[in-house]
């Protein structure tokens, strides 16, 4: 029998099952052993993660788990089809699981600074990481749910995590109930495509053959647009974005660093999956809804940071015009773009835009949880004024991720922007090539200002900059080096990730 | 109109009434009394499409065990009659009305459609389909083992473990978290 549980389904998983056994380790150990200390859940959580990473980095000798570095030419199916094994996923996989890493130093130190650590946030960064490899490596609607669901729980709990803050519980819980809304909408979406085409295994959706007129096809159609629009709900695009700003504001710093990379990696690398099981005609109509999503959270992302005086404030507006850039990728599903091979290029100019936005997004959240020291609000510009002096790293890393979602060269942001215009001038979408150039300039505008005031030598009454604490610790260092040396070099192997990641793209399924 | 659909109209008049009164009741107590209604009136639906262990377990689990729960906690906590919010106070809340409105009418007109069109086709590659012929079942033999035990628990221990295990563990983070944040004295935290 096909269907009966196979160990070897584990094996062939293993990178989530190491993690979800590293965190039940840690649950486990916080009982059993009585001398039990958090270092040791930080230890047991950075060694899943290191694990996952080698496996998915090198692969499983002697089975079909295939490494990122060996390719995944045929790919295949786990779990009786539940889950997808090909090299797209191992990318993905990849991404999630160094954003994951990347946080796991940098909430270490934040929150022993601040009083905060307790066990379980390493328990729970573990399920994130699970949970968004679950999502992207989904081979059936309920399981990609579920994954969703394990991904982003953690975060209502993480986002409150600092109690005693009336805004934290507010994001908290507007994150909550608004995230829910959005995943009962798809939820709805997964259970009319199921009654649409009788099954839930994505590879068997597609293939089921309709009149266009009939019943199940306007149920498949309803679905697959409530499905695409949860999605764009955890990308915040713009008719879904009303909780960007209140949330990213009000949760703590770092959890907004991870909230702002790994939720957007899992999403966009699952839904620019599952497009591919849309019926192609239902795309047409689907890519007029992504032009008008996307040139709008374009404007008023750019448009609505302008005003703002919080440094989180302008990055959360600012992620909303990424998520504008990112999801004009999501239009080159239509048949007549795969003759020409542009949804691979499309793909691959997403897997780098969404790298460099992920890095570029948990330097500046992250930089910033660094320097609050515990006040009821985030920085301001004030709080800038003369950084350069009294905080000379923290200046740098800020310039640096501002910089970077500015596009300047050679930073990853800029290539990032350079490898999706050049997929959409190609694709003959001149128009929106344009309003993403003009967007983005007036873009630089906040970006620049944020490099001048941490340069510009201020002899000014409010510049506060010397309240802020100092940059230390060797977590912090460590992992505020490695992301910004990331986020200045990538762009310098910019072709050979693009490259590499066509590969993957080739043989998306 | 045979008497399957009878039934299934005036369940649905029941269903959707009672899910109004749980909102637009001001009393909780009561409020929590047409949930159960609600919850009842969906499990004779159940039993509708041939679902009959289904139904059952909606009556044993939803009104036997979670009702019993939130009335409990409704008692505990002594929750007043509550005056009803004023709706559409801000953009954000008329946002969310609006989209909810429009998900519905799209939702409706997608199932008016498949009625008008599809009263003799039946092209439902497999699924329980939304149309009348979903009440023809009850006299008919065609999904009357969809309902049966055996049925699901071969679903959900074959074709859908995963999701299934991975269940536990996003019910696993909800505890854990509701502890963690409800919890007066941590270690560490104020």
């Amino acid at each position: 029998m096909e269907n009966i549980f196979k160990f070897q389904d584990l094996i062939l998983s293993a990178p989530q099952m190491i993690l979800i056994s590293g965190a039940l380790l840690i649950l486990l150990l916080q009982v059993v052993l009585p001398g039990f200390r958090r270092v040791l859940a930080f230890y047991i959580a950075l060694i899943s993660l290191f694990a996952s990473l080698y496996v998915v980095t090198y692969g499983i000798p002697g089975t079909a788990f295939y490494g990122l570095l060996s390719g995944n030419p045929e790919g295949g199916t786990v779990f009786q089809g539940n889950l997808r094994l090909n090299s797209y996923i191992q990318h993905y996989s990849f991404l999630i699981l160094l954003a994951v890493t990347i946080m796991l130093f940098f909430i270490k130190r934040v929150f022993s600074e601040q009083k905060l650590e307790l066990a379980e946030v390493y328990q729970f960064l573990l399920y994130i990481g699970a949970g968004s490899i679950f999502t992207v490596s989904a081979n059936d609607l309920m399981t990609m749910f579920i994954g969703l669901e394990l991904s982003s729980l953690p975060f209502f709990i993480l986002a409150a995590w600092d109690r005693g803050r009336a805004t934290a519980t507010e994001a908290a819980v507007k994150y909550y109930f608004l995230s829910t809304i959005g995943i009962a909408f798809m939820l709805l979406g997964i259970a009319l495509v199921y009654g649409g085409s009788g099954s839930t295994r994505l590879s068997e959706v597609l293939p089921v053959v309709f009149a266009e007129d009939s019943f199940s096809y306007k149920l498949l159609a309803a679905g697959w647009f409530l499905i695409i629009g949860g999605f764009l709900f955890k990308i915040a695009v713009v008719p879904f974005h009303g909780w960007v700003a209140d949330v990213y504001d009000g949760a703590p710093s770092v959890i907004t660093a991870a909230m702002a990379s790994i939720v957007k990696i899992s999403a966009v690398g699952a839904v620019f999956r599952i497009l591919q099981f849309m019926q192609p005609d239902m795309h047409m109509i689907l890519n007029t809804g992504i032009i008008v999503f996307a040139v709008a959270s374009m404007v008023y992302g750019n448009m609505a940071t302008l005003n703002q005086n919080y440094l989180k404030r302008v990055f959360a507006y600012s992620s909303i015009a990424h998520a504008g850039y990112i999801i004009t990728m999501f239009m080159f599903f239509p048949e007549s773009f795969k003759a020409i091979s542009l949804r691979t290029e499309a793909s691959s100019a997403l897997y780098f835009y969404i790298l460099a936005y992920a890095l570029t997004s948990i330097l500046a959240f992250a930089t910033i949880a660094y320097l609050e020291n515990g006040e009821e609000r985030g920085l301001t510009f004030d709080h800038l004024k003369g950084l350069s002096k009294k905080n000379p790293f923290a200046a740098f890393l800020l310039s640096v991720s501002a910089l970077s979602f500015a596009g300047i060269p050679p930073l990853a942001g800029f290539f990032g922007k350079l490898f999706l215009l050049k997929v959409l001038i190609s694709a003959g979408y001149y128009y929106l090539a344009v309003v993403m150039i003009v967007t983005s300039l007036v873009g630089v505008y906040f970006y620049i200002r944020i490099v001048f005031y941490a340069y510009w030598d201020f002899e000014d009454e409010n510049a506060r900059s010397g309240t802020l604490p100092p940059f230390r610790g060797i977590f912090a260092w460590s992992a505020a080096i490695v992301t910004a040396v990331l986020v200045l070099g990538i762009g310098f192997y910019s072709e050979s990730i693009f490259n590499f990641a066509r590969v993957a793209s080739e043989l998306i399924q | 109109m045979n008497i399957p659909e009878i039934l299934f109209y005036s369940f649905t008049f029941i269903l959707v009434g009672s899910a109004f009164g749980v909102v637009f009741h001001r009393n909780p107590v009561k409020s929590a009394m047409f949930l159960v209604l609600f919850f009842v009136g969906l499990a004779a639906m159940y039993a509708l499409i041939g679902a009959e262990f289904m139904a059952t377990l909606q009556v044993l689990v939803y009104v036997g065990a979670i009702m019993v729960l939130f009335l409990f906690v409704i008692m505990l906590i002594s929750v007043r009659e509550e005056a009803l919010l004023n709706m559409g106070g801000n953009a954000g809340r008329t946002v969310i009305i609006a989209v909810l409105v429009l998900a519905f009418s799209l939702q409706f007109w997608v199932l008016l459609g498949g009625f008008m069109k599809s009263q003799g086709e039946h092209v439902v590659n497999g699924a329980a389909p939304y149309s009348t012929e979903v009440m023809n079942y009850t006299t008919g033999e065609k999904l009357l083992i969809k309902g049966n035990a055996e049925v699901i628990s071969y679903t959900l221990f074959e074709k859908y473990l995963l999701p299934f295990e991975l269940i536990s563990l996003v019910l696993l983070v909800a505890v854990l978290g509701g502890i963690l944040l409800t919890k007066h004295k941590r270690e560490t935290l104020q």
